[in-house]
């Protein structure tokens, strides 16, 4: 008797909590699933561009039946990003499933009206997905995530995989939803997101990346230009692997250099009443590519010369990337002043406060380590 | 405690220690003072230190009274003090109840089932817990033991995942805005150790060298809680403070390679230590019904137990839980230390009068 009673108190487990699914309009073919959401601001709130997946398509893609693209695009609008969202049901009969979601866009015009009052949801909705990429269109977010890319194209896969590309390229900058709430909740690091652009191309739109933006508070006040973009990879230390060009005007050469491996230190110290920053990038680099009118063996005189123009453009690139934010923007998108404050707290407290104040005159020296490792297979250049 | 079955002291140090991870695992910086995020670092070090305060009149229960549980001390003294100990604790209990209950509901209903009603997962949950805690004491040690090797290795798993996103950069300077807040986030955490009453009524029922144990227990807490506390500062940064369960948030990032969705074994971990924590404290409950009231209906103790913390938490929607949760932290901590540290600190105190008294009555005769 007691075995049979454990046994009925099992199945009544299993039947009422294995049968999650089940729940009416909780099931798959009920629920918009959204791949990217686009947030424009307008005059009455907002307007959100869901873009979803066409079930019926992607569950039968083989099927024959004209079942249309493979994601669908939704524009809704409300008072909130919450009140849009769930507007979709109106228009659709189905409930938006954020949890597949993999693009949060924004659009130029609201990121330079504050984003804070539309992060709250992405924050608050258990849903959402921390380490979902956060971006900005050039134009609208609607217009970014409504693009169409190709036949059975997922945009949102497409600029996931662009974003991706802060692997291999120093020019690209992918921030999740988590990393940028935590810059831009700090007093100190201004938050910075890319900025995608959508061009189109025949029939088709192409889109790539196009700058990054930093957030000064919660909007969106300049824009950095690519060497600065590689300049704020190695000073966040998030570069891994990239391409960079120096000119030798001895050998007449451009040569075209393979970031293998970098890794950046930072000190700050207090000298003479003045803060100072000390960077040390150390690099290690292969020749990709030596581009000369006239022939020349890559010889270790050659080598030792590339090394150091190397080692010098690193410097410059960082150094002109810190003037630029510090002087003419009053910006620290770097975070040197959060690692100012956690060195000396002491000396943050009594002559600092304000670290925006500071920065003018705030000192950065770049101290570059590049060695070249592999010429690859010509011993000369062609 | 003539008749009742005896567990290992490292099994009970296992129960305990995975009760008062749970309430690690439940630690958000939302709603509470904002405190610098390294200042929690130190924080655990102190709260270690006041809780080995507070466990004064265990240790000296342990010492003075060996193999009687508090109300045995009560019992001492007079079987009316043992009654209201008794009751005393069993309110506590249920209290301590609720609010891991309510804990349960507002993890579920938030993370797990934001979109449906958490009721049913409440009333299976506690009906789990039930029938668990009618299996007694060693059932129960048994579970946790190995609910307690899970959870490490699910927080194993997690941390190490975990390691590539970690940036020291996130961390703020120790002690910016003084000691203070460190003491503050201390007595916090040592107020969450509700585990030394559970001591208070179980350690007589644990064979072996309890002194051992719990250093050990202390130590593994406040290295559980330097390590968590520190993936959740160094990988969120300052988002962990926007969060209602940063150490899920921590969960949901912790991904590498192709496996992902730690977040869904740490849910799993999560449930299983709170049903452990909900049955262990109903067999607490019913065992010290049984010293108020009649030994025979232990399990309908347990029945009746069960019955309010459920008719509380789903028809009450948490209204005592709300009101404590939402209590500061003074309220907290003096409820806290009335009830851990004062009530089992007089009854000792009065049982070793008594004793005394007996010897110098005896001495005189």
């Amino acid at each position: 008797m007691r075995k049979v009673s454990k046994m009925l108190f099992l199945v009544l487990l299993i039947v009422l909590l294995l049968s999650g699914c089940s729940t009416p309009g909780l099931e798959l073919k009920n629920r918009l699933i959204v791949q990217a959401i686009g947030i424009d601001e307008t005059q009455d709130g907002v307007r959100v561009t869901l873009q979803t997946l066409n079930t019926e398509m992607a569950g039968n893609p083989n099927s024959g039946a004209d079942l249309g693209e493979v994601t669908r695009c939704l524009t809704v609008e409300g008072a909130t990003v919450s009140e849009a969202i769930s507007n979709a049901a109106k228009s659709e009969g189905k409930q938006p499933l954020i949890s597949q979601n993999r693009l949060i866009v924004f659009g130029r015009e609201t990121a330079k009206s504050g984003l804070y009052t539309h992060l709250d949801y992405f924050v608050r909705n258990a849903s959402t997905r921390l380490t979902v990429p956060v971006a900005v269109s050039d134009t609208t977010a609607e217009e970014l995530v409504s693009a169409s890319l190709g036949e059975n194209v997922l945009t949102a896969d497409s600029i996931t995989d662009i974003l991706d590309g802060a692997r291999y390229n120093t020019n690209i900058v992918s921030q999740a939803l988590y990393e940028f709430v935590n810059q831009l909740s700090s007093e100190l690091t201004d938050a910075f997101i890319p900025v995608l652009r959508m061009e189109e191309a025949g029939e088709e739109n192409k889109i790539s990346m196009y700058s990054v933006g930093v957030f000064q508070d919660d909007r969106m006040t300049y824009e950095l230009s690519a060497d600065d973009v590689t300049a704020l990879m190695l000073l966040t230390d998030k570069a891994q692997s990239g391409y960079f060009s120096v000119d030798n005007e001895a050998y007449s050469a451009q040569t075209v250099l393979r970031i293998k491996k970098t890794g950046t230190k930072i000190q700050s110290k207090v000298q003479n009443g003045k803060i100072l920053f000390n960077v040390q990038v150390k690099m290690t680099v292969d020749i990709l590519e030596t581009r000369s009118d006239t022939p020349f063996s890559l010889d270790k005189a050659y080598l030792l010369q590339t090394e150091a123009l190397a080692q010098q453009r690193i410097s410059e690139m960082i150094e002109a990337a810190v003037r630029r934010c510090f002087l003419e923007q009053n910006s620290d998108p770097f975070g040197f002043g959060q690692r100012f404050w956690k060195k000396y707290p002491a000396q943050f407290k009594s002559d600092v406060v304000h670290w925006r104040n500071a920065l003018p005159t705030v000192e950065v020296k770049t101290q570059a380590d590049v060695s070249v490792e592999r010429v690859g297979n010509g011993v000369e250049n062609l | 405690m003539k008749g009742s079955a005896k567990i290992g002291v490292w099994q009970l140090c296992c129960v305990l220690l995975l009760s008062r991870l749970l309430s690690t695992l439940t630690f958000s910086p939302v709603g509470a003072e904002r405190i610098n995020s390294s200042d929690y670092f130190p924080s655990v070090i102190f709260a270690a230190m006041m809780i080995l305060l507070f466990s004064v009149p265990l240790i000296l229960q342990k010492h003075y009274f060996p193999g009687k549980d508090i109300a045995d001390v009560a019992y001492t003294v007079s079987p009316l003090l043992s009654k209201a100990t008794g009751i005393s604790y069993v309110l506590c209990f249920s209290f301590f109840t609720l609010v891991a209950v309510a804990r349960l509901e507002m993890f579920v209903g938030t993370i797990v089932f934001p979109d449906s009603d958490s009721a049913l997962f409440i009333i299976l949950c506690i009906a789990a817990a039930c029938y668990a805690a009618t299996l007694g004491l060693e059932a129960i040690g048994r579970v946790g033991t190995i609910s307690l090797v899970l959870f490490t290795g699910a927080f194993a798993f997690i941390m190490m995942a975990m390691a590539d996103k970690v940036e020291t950069v996130n961390l703020s300077p120790v002690f910016y805005d003084g000691v203070e807040p460190s003491l503050t986030a201390a007595l916090d955490a040592a107020t969450r150790t509700v585990e030394l009453a559970f001591a208070a009524v179980l350690l007589p029922r644990a064979n072996g060298k309890a002194g051992r144990a719990f250093a050990v227990c202390l130590l593994a807490f406040t290295c559980f809680a330097e390590l968590i506390l520190f993936f959740v500062f160094a990988g969120l940064g300052d988002f962990a403070q926007t969060q209602m369960f940063p150490v899920h948030a921590v969960a949901v990032l912790s991904e590498f390679s192709v496996f992902r969705r730690f977040d869904v074994l740490l849910t799993g971990v999560w449930i299983l230590s709170a049903f452990i924590k909900i049955s262990l404290l109903l067999y607490l409950q019913s065992e010290m019904l049984q010293k108020v009231f009649s030994r025979k209906w232990n399990k309908l103790y347990v029945l009746l137990a069960g019955l309010l913390i459920l008719v509380i938490q789903v028809f009450l929607a948490g209204t005592v839980t709300d009101y404590y949760f939402t209590a500061g932290l003074a309220a907290r901590a003096g409820l806290y230390i009335a009830f851990v540290v004062l009530v089992p600190s007089m009854v000792i105190a009065a049982a070793l009068i008594k004793r005394k008294r007996g010897h110098q009555h005896a001495q005189s005769e």
